[in-house]
């Protein structure tokens, strides 16, 4: 049972968030999406949306590009390669932590 | 926040689901139907329809912008974008022949009825093979539309002159409009509801 919480122990924290694993859900079954279509998919507020965003820029999982649409400052967001292989390691990671859990006996 | 099978469903078909975009081609039709069925033949005048389908496209774009400024904008992948396209291809062109076929065939059953209902299954298979309530309505504007196609099958040819409208042809696009539009509106409000309402005030 104790290898059970290494492996919770394990998990990346920068993903598991729930929010961050909402994001970064979203942006691996996209090209890309703007911050507005993410705030409604997510139903974070913008300065929610921004931290988390942030944090994901700086664990480069994530990248951003900003354009001045007319008034409107436009962000365009992406799953990085790494983000995208960091996703896929943690459902894994998941996936094989339920089986261990169901397989597991209490001592 | 939502399951996360919910959110990649949405964010897969993101634009896909924003269902007022087919009003503007379902009002097109249905008034340019309705126009067919009420004007004088040998026709003179086409200024109403040019009038229609510009119409139509002015409110295109304003149902483009409506989501772009309220709900965003995701790209989807090029794989994703290329499938889209060549569908979309493949069923004009499918179009074009069944309106052929049933303007010079005289064929009991309506040809353009029938490839607008599988059109209404398979045209966004991504959003409509999976069961759901998007799925759900466009089964059973199919279903509908297959009935209304079949029905001179039954009825006689001219069953349509009974509520007033000329040949199968125009009933039947009269009542693609009409299913578009409904369709499209049911589509926004089950979009709008599927997105999370309450935000989430603390990290």
């Amino acid at each position: 049972m104790s290898n059970v919480f290494e492996e919770i122990a394990g998990l990346d924290k920068l993903i598991h968030e729930p929010a961050r694993l909402a994001i970064m859900t979203i942006l691996s079954t996209v090209e890309s999406a703007d911050f507005l279509a993410l705030q409604r998919l997510t139903g974070l507020t913008s300065g929610n949306l921004s931290v988390h965003l942030s944090k994901l820029v700086e664990g480069k999982l994530i990248s951003y590009d900003k354009k001045i649409v007319g008034k409107k400052t436009k962000t365009q967001v992406k799953i990085t390669a790494k983000g995208q292989q960091a996703l896929e390691k943690h459902w894994l990671q998941l996936e094989t932590f339920r089986a261990n859990v169901q397989n597991s006996k209490p001592e | 926040m939502k399951a996360n099978s919910q959110t990649k469903f949405l964010s897969e078909n993101y634009s896909a689901l924003h269902g007022l975009n087919a009003v503007p081609l379902g009002l097109c039709l249905f008034l340019t139907s309705l126009w067919a069925n009420v004007v004088q033949y040998p026709i003179k005048n086409f200024l109403l329809p040019i009038v229609l389908i510009l119409g139509a496209l002015l409110l295109s774009l304003v149902t483009d912008q409506y989501y772009k400024n309220t709900f965003g904008e995701i790209r989807p992948t090029s794989a994703r974008r290329h499938f889209y396209w060549i569908v979309q291809s493949i069923w004009g062109l499918l179009g074009l022949v069944a309106f052929w076929v049933d303007v010079t065939l005289n064929l009991t059953i309506s040809i353009i009825g029938l490839l607008f209902a599988s059109m209404f299954l398979f045209d966004k298979p991504m959003v409509s093979v999976p069961l759901n309530r998007f799925s759900a309505v466009r089964l059973v504007a199919s279903i509908c539309l297959i009935l209304v196609s079949i029905t001179p099958m039954f009825l006689g040819k001219s069953w349509w002159n009974i509520l007033g409208v000329r040949t199968t042809l125009i009933g039947v696009t009269m009542f693609v409009g009409a299913l578009m539009v409904l369709q499209g509106v049911m589509w926004h409000i089950f979009f709008v509801r599927s997105l999370p309402l309450e935000e989430a005030k603390d990290e």
